[in-house]
């Protein structure tokens, strides 16, 4: 299946060896108010955030809920429309591509949703779910088509003969499987993973993530992959993004990030994590308070109105990400 | 409220050979099965276990919370401090509800109603259950939402469900739940619907309420983290029934029945790196398809043999404070296979 489309692009025109690259990107829900619903405001969903993606890896991004994430990647699959800022992709900048150029470009990348139950057509058999990306760009001999539609199911783990039946017969990790073999429909170079095991309970949640990981392998595939579980994001990342109120606050490679986090707010979180170890029950760093709204954030570093060693300039300037050891980032006045 | 000696050592809650059954097109099926397991005064229980395993089913049966005509209780009982829950009717089960044992839920976002504020919630149930005054009961608010670690609080009674986060929400059920200092509370999925650093706190605070106020907590999760956390001794589910029994540390360190092994084997842990994770085959079987005879788990067992089909494994001490219902640590079936097999 790598030849149904091998691309004529070389990466002589693009930095290193980067799949992708967010430069600066912005992402601002608008708030309508008054009588003439004019914009009175904007919640900063993703304000600002820039990191690049190699080819062949996995990047993480973990915050908890409201923290941006979800949203960073929608934005970076153009469904949604960046406020600001830059997206390339494999070279070419897809920011502001719009119809079919959009549309062809789309093909790249695809997504992995959360919820099995939602996201799957439940009038459709399940053979034409996985069929109907490939039709949307090509036509294609039917016996074939169903052909390679059912050597993705096995691919996935399941049954050929999964192919005649709906959405509704499988249990929720049988769905998870079916999205991912959509995904896969198109080989795509980039698939976005949107919390695709926090609706699985674990023993299921283990059997996707091992398809994941082994998917990847096979297809040299590279995931965004967006939890908020840390400990899930570091089995499957080899880089993590840390997010909060719309900003990364720290990237590093998943060692680093967990042996030496910088970052305040990546202490909090890491040592929020209970730890299925009675033994190792540890003095917590707890958080007060919860998330400030993104529509009305704090000035200055995001997280000073939490965080444990604020001071008095956290409340006025906001820190640059700035790289303070090899492939580390942290956007903390402590590490200027 | 009488305390005396004996009356501590006996257990809080007991329950003895459990079965709830729910009724499906006519028929009866048991989603919890024989269950018996006490709960001592003052330590936290957790039961863990995946969906569909009858955690919560097990909660419900407690309080008769049960579906009326759907579920119902269909043998054993419900001993709290001696009295059988289960004989107990409507109106007796209201004066116990909320007083001696209570309950949070894992949804803070439903289970408080959204047209009364705060406030009037929290004094409700000390309007039911204490001889106060409404200006008694509202004080008394004032000091639960302090004591939960709501900031001024004052104002919070005045407030509406919405107005709140999750957190606080949850912090608030947490008031209700403790308004009349009840000697049992149970807590279903209380941090689930929560982010990390909001479950943080929550169990924290249930941890600190739970020795202040001396009350014992039946904690029902699947997440095996927050057991480890906060439960002096645990029960593993599998299939409506108690796989296994122990206190927390000897739990984790010594897993005996294989189902336990593969839950604690499938999660990722921050501290070590491995490729693949353990994964359990096949699925938990559903309420109407259980297999009659054997062990729930054979089907998905990576031990199985040949006999788990056909005996039904007892739940039984194996080593001190131990139990696991698992034919490979049954002393009547000195089968030879099995001490390879472990």
């Amino acid at each position: 299946m790598t030849t149904m489309h091998e691309t004529t692009h070389t990466s002589d025109n693009m930095s290193e060896d980067n799949l992708l690259e967010i430069k600066n990107l912005k992402t601002y829900y608008p708030i309508y108010g008054g009588f003439f619903k004019r914009v009175v405001g904007n919640v900063k969903a993703v304000d600002d955030i820039s990191f690049a993606i190699k080819r062949g890896e996995t990047m993480g991004l973990v915050g908890e809920s409201g923290c941006g994430k979800s949203t960073a990647g929608r934005t970076i699959l153009r469904l949604m429309k960046p406020t600001d800022g830059q997206i390339i992709f494999d070279g070419q900048d897809i920011t502001k591509l719009s119809g079919s150029k959009l549309q062809q470009a789309r093909r790249d990348f695809q997504m992995v949703f959360q919820d099995p139950y939602a996201s799957l057509n439940p009038t459709q058999m399940v053979g034409n779910i996985i069929a109907e990306p490939i039709l949307n760009y090509e036509k294609r001999n039917k016996k074939e088509l169903k052909a390679y539609v059912k050597s993705l199911l096995l691919k996935v783990g399941l049954p050929e003969e999964a192919y005649y039946k709906y959405a509704h017969e499988f249990s929720g990790g049988q769905r998870q499987r079916i999205g991912i073999a959509r995904t896969l429909a198109l080989n795509p170079k980039l698939i976005v993973a949107d919390e695709p095991v926090s609706a699985l309970d674990v023993s299921v949640q283990s059997q996707v993530l091992n398809l994941l990981k082994s998917l990847q392998k096979e297809f040299g595939l590279t995931y965004l992959f967006i939890a908020h579980d840390l400990s899930v994001v570091k089995h499957m990342s080899d880089r993590i993004g840390v997010m909060y109120l719309g900003n990364l606050v720290e990237i590093a490679a998943n060692k680093d990030l967990y042996q030496e986090p910088l970052h305040p707010y990546t202490q909090a979180l890491i040592s929020a994590i209970p730890e299925p170890n009675p033994m190792l029950r540890k003095e917590r760093i707890v958080l007060k308070g919860d998330v400030p709204s993104p529509a009305n954030p704090p000035t200055g570093c995001p997280f000073h109105t939490r965080c444990p060693v604020a001071m008095d300039i956290c409340a006025e300037r906001k820190p640059p990400l700035k790289e303070v050891r090899p492939g580390h980032f942290v956007a903390c006045v402590l590490h200027e | 409220m009488k305390s005396s000696t004996s009356k501590e050592d006996t257990p809080l809650l007991e329950i003895k050979n459990l079965q709830t059954g729910f009724k499906i097109e006519g028929e009866y099926y048991n989603a919890v099965e024989n269950m018996s397991f006490d709960v001592k005064r003052k330590r936290i229980i957790g039961i863990v276990g995946e969906s569909g395993c009858g955690k919560s089913v097990m909660s419900l049966s407690i309080m008769q919370l049960l579906p009326i005509g759907i579920g119902e209780i269909r043998g054993g009982s419900v001993l709290f401090e001696g009295q059988n829950l289960a004989h107990y009717n409507e109106k007796e089960m209201n004066s116990i509800r909320g007083k001696d044992i209570s309950m949070i839920f894992q949804e803070p976002m439903t289970s408080l109603n959204p047209v009364f504020t705060i406030g009037s919630q929290i004094a409700e149930v000390l309007l039911n259950h204490e001889k106060m005054t409404k200006k008694e009961a509202l004080a008394k608010s004032v000091e639960l939402l302090n004591q939960v670690g709501i900031s001024r609080p004052e104002k919070v009674i005045h407030e509406y469900p919405h107005q709140l986060s999750g957190g606080m929400r949850q912090r608030v059920m947490i008031a209700i739940a403790i308004a009349c200092q009840p000697k049992l509370l149970i807590a279903d999925e209380p941090t689930t619907a929560l982010d990390v650093t909001v479950q943080a706190q929550i169990l924290e605070l249930l941890k600190s309420i739970q020795e202040t106020n001396d009350m014992s907590i039946i904690l029902i999760t699947h997440d095996l983290g927050v057991v480890a956390e906060i439960c002096d001794e645990v029960i593993v589910m599998y299939a409506g029934k108690a796989a296994e029994r122990a206190e927390v540390n000897e739990l984790f360190s010594a897993p005996k029945h294989p189902y336990t092994q593969l839950l604690m084997k499938a999660v990722p842990k921050m501290d070590e790196d491995v490729d693949e994770l353990a994964t359990i085959e096949g699925l938990v079987p559903s309420i109407q398809n259980m297999p009659a005879t054997g062990c729930r788990f054979s089907n998905r067992c990576p031990k199985v043999m040949p006999e788990c089909m056909q005996i039904t494994p007892l739940l039984r001490e194996v080593d001190e404070d131990h139990e696991v219902a698992c034919l490979l640590y049954d002393p009547s079936w000195p089968i030879e296979e099995k001490r390879v097999a472990q």
